[in-house]
């Protein structure tokens, strides 16, 4: 316990080593190496994120985004982790650099535990492929229903003009048959 | 299937003969040869209503009148007139493609309320 109260009283001292260009021997061309290659990662590392929240907040309808979010946490904890090997060649503060090793670690096993719960969901997830044959199914399906609606509709305005010429036909033919009896009525009252 | 307009139907196409596929009588009137028979053969001015007895005599096909657009059908037996019927519909349908066969659908209205469907094979 007072090793960690020590530790953490201790974060930002760095009595206790050289920095990391007087520990061992580093020529020019591998320290600047490591640091500017440590840089780099540490600036890629931090880009990641950005561009992963930039792509969250623009597409607000991304499925498992807490995933998206752990994910940019993870990289850019990674990241950190770089950028302190680097400065550490000036600044050797190594128990900060064990706490964000630490945190890395944290998170990234929170990730993983946070993919492990998504997974089974995200397989149930349609590919654009998938997707694309349902709409065509889709549209198939009602342009069959339209083409059969079409059918019906025009088979119910047949059968209401067919309906409407035989109402007329009869009506016309009961008319005769009427006029017909009243002179024939006519005829025999003489 | 094709709808053949009313104005279209000529005489050539009634000609032949025609089976009786369907036939709706709401007055239930047997009296008419119509309500009875199982073909129709037309021929020109004459047809034949077959059903065990056949029926023969004329017949002629004209517009009615301003009002119903239809075709009409008079059939006459011995000059006497013995029922009139107006065309509802005249469908064409290619059944067969590769043989360029047509199908024909009659429908005949007539003054007693009795509906035929008829259909031809060209």
């Amino acid at each position: 316990m007072e090793d960690i109260t020590h530790f953490f009283s201790n974060l930002f001292n760095t009595d206790s080593w050289p920095p990391r260009w007087h520990c061992g021997e580093w020529t020019s061309f591998h320290g600047w190496l490591y640091i500017f290659s440590d840089l780099a990662i540490w600036g890629a590392y931090f880009m990641i994120p950005v561009v992963l929240l930039t792509f969250i907040k623009k597409k607000k309808d991304v499925p498992f985004n807490n995933v998206f979010v752990l994910f940019g946490a993870f990289i850019l904890a990674c990241g950190l982790t770089h950028l302190i090997d680097a400065v550490i060649f000036w600044w050797p503060a190594y128990r900060l650099s064990a706490v964000i090793r630490f945190i890395t670690a944290v998170v990234s096993w929170g990730t993983i535990i946070a993919l492990f719960k998504v997974i089974p969901k995200a397989l149930h997830l349609k590919t654009p492929a998938e997707l694309e044959l349902i709409v065509n199914e889709r549209t198939a399906e009602l342009i069959a229903k339209n083409t059969k609606l079409k059918e019906l509709h025009e088979h119910l305005k047949n059968s209401y003009e067919d309906m409407e010429v035989k109402i007329k036909f009869r009506t016309e033919a009961l008319e005769k048959t009427n006029r017909e009896l009243v002179e024939e009525i006519k005829r025999l009252k003489g | 299937m094709k709808n053949i307009g009313l104005h279209e139907i000529t005489e050539e196409h009634l000609l032949g003969e025609w089976h009786v596929e369907n036939r709706f009588n709401i007055t239930n009137d047997t009296s008419s040869i119509f309500s009875k028979n199982n073909r129709l053969i037309f021929e020109q001015n004459s047809y034949l209503a077959i059903n065990g007895l056949n029926v023969s005599g004329e017949w002629s096909v004209s517009m009615k009148t301003e009002l119903i657009y239809n075709p009409l059908l008079t059939f006459y037996v011995e000059k006497k007139l013995i029922a009139e019927a107006i065309i509802t519909r005249l469908i064409i349908s290619e059944e067969d493609y590769l043989n360029k066969k047509n199908a024909f659908v009659l429908t005949l209205y007539f003054t007693n309320g009795l509906e035929l469907i008829l259909n031809k094979k060209s």
